[in-house]
């Protein structure tokens, strides 16, 4: 890896830490007593998740009537909230795969925390097109395994059917991908740990990790091929879930821009999720000198950046809608999306994911803490509306005026969506408080090269080669 | 669990640490092996080590997966039960591709992660022989097989290892494994 990095840029560790006292910020909040403010978090997400679990015991009981969904609108709030939290998914996987391949540093801070969000939202994902089902007692004929009736194999061709394995393979190497992460910090938290049950937990976990040098080129070895896989997954995913739309023939669906419009959309979502729930743990767990306003500049950045591509997208199938002529797609565009009964929705989309994120073409809001977290939640909505609105608003008026529909969710599906909040949020404060939120053996590895005192030591010397004062890297040091 | 006794050279500076080995190594001696909180950049390079071997294994594992997608559809679509779909052909290999590339990906993950646990010997619940409790934290250890060594060859070491930094040295018991052994 290269080590070398421009003394001016802004340093990554601050606070003039060392590495036991690196060891020493990270693992606090996992020992003693939780904080007040975890137990009411945790109580109160534990209550979304009842809500859920009653939900969802219902639909299963009662059966897919008790959703809003109807002949006309046969996918709504299912299918968009199974979007959304894939979505979110995403920017775990960009964080700690993508990144790593490019060599971004500022990665080994967020993640951690970014790649257990992808597996928890992913969980929540996969919920619902099980529920959906109706028959979740019958889910496995789903997989291709070798039975009686028939055999009765499913249909390869099927964009769903992919999705079955799209969503089982990302979820799968998540976890890999997060747990061997895990593994030496894990074995750093048995090495401390006093009490006797303590440690017996985290040795369970630790795999008996003890960081000789074989073991550490592994190690390596394994993060750089586990990145590399999963970079092509990540884009396959969410390329994947638009396939369930982009290949049907319907309006508003049946468009070439959807995949890379999506996988951008993913990423802008997942970035705004992480930030939600950083912003958090850095302030809760004290980790303001580990995610620094850089760290948290840099993330903006890509909410722009993304946030952009999914502005482009949505304009170019507006133009593209009214261009070709058809007459279909200029119905669902312009009748029933900026215009029409879910005009409400698409203008939260619009405003919330196009026009509020250009705030950050300014330093100032990228680096204020307070307009990243409001904006952070308004990409959240955004983002959810903007499933909504490429579901809900192709399908409720139909060829056929006679069936043409509303759509409202029942306070069930209400319930449900509440549930996943929940379950995402207790499994994160679980999380949260059991393992360490920020991978402490890479922040160390990135010490030298990124920790604040090591910054200044190369600065005092690039100050001295007269040669760069020439160019004015001494002027711009003072900054 | 095999058991051996070493001669442990105890850093608290990965920069000495790393000049300590390359210093040793120069003087003819062989390292049993190096304990580190973190990978050191250029760890590898010190301490003269092969490439590991882990991805080539990862490669073939996913060509494996390839593979078995491909066939396995083909089987299911051609052989097993052909339907007809709308009267597009069964053998509509560019339909398989997603699927064929999840799997991929899957079989070469999974028994890359398997064999990154099997050939460190990791596993859920071992216990390890923990040298020192700081090795995971904020220190690092070179090691020395004393079984290898006579007393001169221990004094030696020992001169060497103060000479170049280490703060503490003991001797103690670690895990004799092959699969661990440095090369």
């Amino acid at each position: 890896m290269a080590q070398f990095e421009s003394p001016v840029r802004e340093p990554l560790i601050t606070g003039h830490k060392t590495y036991k006292q690196i060891t020493d910020d990270i693992a606090t909040p996992t020992e003693g007593r939780p904080p007040l403010i975890w137990m009411v978090c945790f109580a109160v997400s534990l209550a979304l998740l009842t809500v859920g679990v009653i939900s969802i015991g219902w639909t299963i009981y009662k059966g897919i009537g008790s959703w809003g969904l109807n002949k006309t609108i046969g996918w709504a709030w299912d299918i968009t909230n199974f979007v959304w939290w894939v979505g979110i998914g995403h920017a775990g996987t960009l964080i700690s795969a993508i990144l790593l391949l490019f060599r971004q540093k500022w990665r080994t801070a967020v993640n951690r925390a970014a790649e257990a969000m992808t597996i928890f939202a992913v969980m929540c994902a996969g919920l619902f097109p099980l529920i959906h089902m109706g028959r979740i007692w019958d889910a496995m004929f789903i997989f291709p395994y070798p039975n009686t009736r028939g055999p009765l194999w499913p249909n390869f061709n099927s964009p769903l059917l992919w999705d079955v394995f799209a969503i089982s393979t990302y979820l799968t190497v998540s976890v890999l991908f997060w747990y061997s992460g895990l593994i030496p910090d894990v074995a750093t938290l048995r090495d401390r740990a006093k009490g006797k049950f303590r440690k017996a937990a985290y040795n369970l976990l630790s795999f008996g990790w003890t960081g000789t040098a074989k073991q550490w080129q592994r190690f390596e070895y394994l993060s750089l091929v586990l990145a590399g896989l999963a970079t092509p997954l990540v884009l396959s995913v969410h390329t994947i879930v638009s396939f369930d739309f982009a290949t049907s023939v319907i309006k508003g669906w049946h468009t070439t821009i959807f995949p890379p419009y999506f996988v951008a959309g993913a990423i802008f979502s997942g970035f705004a999720m992480v930030l939600t729930l950083m912003l958090v743990t850095r302030h809760v767990f004290k980790l303001k000198d580990y995610i620094t306003l850089g760290h948290i500049e840099s993330m903006n950045k890509v909410i722009l950046l993304t946030g952009s591509i999914v502005g482009v997208a949505y304009l170019t199938e507006l133009f593209m809608a009214i261009y070709s002529g058809e007459r279909y797609e200029t119905w669902a565009f312009l009748g029933n999306r900026i215009s029409g009964p879910y005009a409400w929705a698409y203008w939260i989309m619009m405003s919330c994911n196009v026009i509020s994120p250009q705030i950050f073409w300014f330093k100032g809001a990228r680096r204020n803490v307070m307009i990243t977290f409001i904006m952070s939640l308004f990409i959240n909505v955004g983002m959810w509306f903007e499933r909504f609105v490429i579901i809900v608003t192709s399908l409720f008026q139909d060829y056929i005026p006679s069936s043409w529909s509303y759509y409202w969710p029942t306070p069930v599906e209400w319930g449900i969506y509440i549930g996943t909040f929940g379950l995402f949020f207790t499994l994160f404060f679980l999380f949260a408080r059991t393992l360490p939120v920020i991978a402490m053996a890479e922040v160390k590895s990135i010490l030298r090269t990124s920790g604040d005192q090591y910054r200044e030591k190369t600065l005092d010397k690039v100050k001295e080669e007269p040669v760069y004062t020439e160019v004015g890297v001494g002027e711009l040091s003072k900054k | 669990m095999d058991t051996k006794k070493v001669l442990v050279g105890m850093f608290d500076d990965d920069a000495v640490f790393l000049k300590a080995i390359k210093a040793i190594r120069s003087e003819g001696i062989r390292i049993d092996d190096a304990f580190m909180p973190f990978p050191v950049h250029g760890f590898e390079e010190a301490l003269g080590m092969k490439e590991s071997k882990l991805h080539v294994g990862g490669f073939w594992m996913g060509l494996f997966g390839c593979l078995f997608a491909l066939s396995f559809i083909f089987y299911v679509t051609n052989i097993s039960w052909p339907i007809n779909w709308g009267g597009k052909p069964s053998n509509s290999i560019l339909a398989w591709i997603p699927i064929t590339f999840e799997v991929t990906v899957l079989s070469a993950a999974v028994s890359m992660f398997f064999a990154f646990i099997i050939r460190n010997t990791l596993f859920p619940g071992k216990k390890p022989i923990v040298i020192d409790e700081r090795l995971t934290d904020h220190m690092f250890a070179i090691t020395f097989d004393m079984a290898k060594m006579d007393d001169s060859d221990v004094n030696e070491v020992k001169g060497l290892l103060e000479k170049n930094g280490a703060i503490e040295l003991k001797e103690a018991e670690t895990e004799a494994s092959k699969l661990l052994a440095l090369r």
